[in-house]
């Protein structure tokens, strides 16, 4: 699908209604979410994806457009579930494959897999996701959150991600490690302007500007 | 849900859960949603599911052909073999406004709302 197509579909999609500071719920708009897609694209079709904190769910809905053979999303706040099968009820008749979205905790207290995720590791072919950015409260939920996506993706299967550039020297020095202790290799594919409009009562500017990198890592066979 | 994912879901959350596997599927209303058939993908998927827990699940759900009790050695070559366990994992949808799955240790329930499972657990509970 085209890009300009790709982003049009995605317009569509409503986003949280309140997003929740505690979850660092920003919205991916469709402007970045087509992006992602339409870099994803190859790896997308015919495949298993998963969109870790799937949120309203335009990354899912976008690897369906995208051709993707099965998406499953994992997102721990029902209200954005609702939102997101709102949209997917929009997007797709009844004949055509909805995303299966699961209510689940990506639990980030280990290193280990979630265990209700368990059966999950190595089962999908991509990972699709735009997880917090860790701040505030959550430092770190974004390293974690790509942790935990090395687990689901199987050896060789492509992770899509957005982290926040001031971390892209931590990333590079993870991966420099021997690959066995992180396991994937990655590069930047872009920097984005990520245009955070005022949606917190902390935020004191009207919107604000973040540099954001669109990463695509790519796990390694067992040595 | 499909079918699918409950064939990968489990209850291990739980403090003390050992296996957590297979969720117990209370549900009688199913959708069924056909969609594009692909072999190389199914033939990639299989190795992964439990075909045991996918039949029960078939069985428990009923208003469907049965599959095959065993997994076809052939499977990958198998086209018959390929459509009916695509129709399991893949078109049939747990569409109910109210059905659940239950932990087959602790018996907890996991509720499934609209199709969503509902997986959350409580602080006291993990």
């Amino acid at each position: 699908m085209k890009l300009k197509e790709l982003e049009s579909w995605l317009s569509q999609c409503d986003q949280f209604d309140k997003p929740k500071v505690v979850l660092e719920q920003y919205a991916t708009s469709a402007h970045v979410a087509a992006r992602m897609i339409y870099s994803a694209q190859e790896n997308l079709t015919d495949a298993a994806v998963c969109d870790l904190g799937s949120g309203c769910g335009i990354l899912s809905i976008g690897s369906i457009l995208a051709g993707a053979a099965y998406v499953c999303g994992f997102e721990v706040d029902e209200d954005a579930i609702e939102i997101a099968i709102g949209n997917c009820d929009e997007m797709f008749d009844d004949s055509e494959n909805p995303v299966n979205f699961v209510n689940t905790e990506i639990d980030i207290r280990s290193d280990a897999l979630s265990p209700a995720l368990e059966r999950f590791s190595s089962c999908f072919d991509v990972i699709i996701m735009n997880p917090p950015f860790g701040t505030k409260n959550n430092a770190g939920a974004d390293y974690k959150f790509l942790k935990q996506a090395i687990h689901l993706v199987r050896p060789e299967g492509h992770i899509y991600s957005l982290h926040k550039s001031s971390t892209r020297e931590f990333f590079k020095k993870k991966m420099a490690l021997p690959i066995e202790k992180l396991g994937v290799t990655g590069n930047v594919l872009a920097q984005i302007r990520y245009d955070l409009p005022k949606c917190y009562k902390f935020h004191k500017e009207k919107s604000v500007d973040i540099a954001v990198d669109f990463w695509h890592f790519q796990k390694q066979s067992k040595p | 849900m499909k079918l699918f994912t409950h064939n990968m879901l489990t209850s291990k959350m739980i403090r003390n859960v050992q296996v957590g596997y297979p969720l117990k599927l209370c549900a009688s209303e199913v959708k069924i949603t056909p969609t594009d058939f692909r072999p190389g993908f199914l033939s990639k998927v299989i190795p992964k599911i439990d075909w045991t827990v996918l039949v029960e699940a078939v069985n428990s759900v009923g208003n469907t052909e049965p599959l095959p009790p065993a997994l076809a050695e052939d499977y990958d070559k198998n086209d018959d073999f390929l459509r009916k366990a695509h129709h399991a994992l893949f078109e049939i949808e747990i569409e109910v406004i109210t059905g659940e799955m239950e932990c087959p240790e602790t018996g907890r329930k996991f509720p499934i709302q609209n199709g969503v499972p509902n997986m959350l657990v409580n602080e006291d509970e993990v």
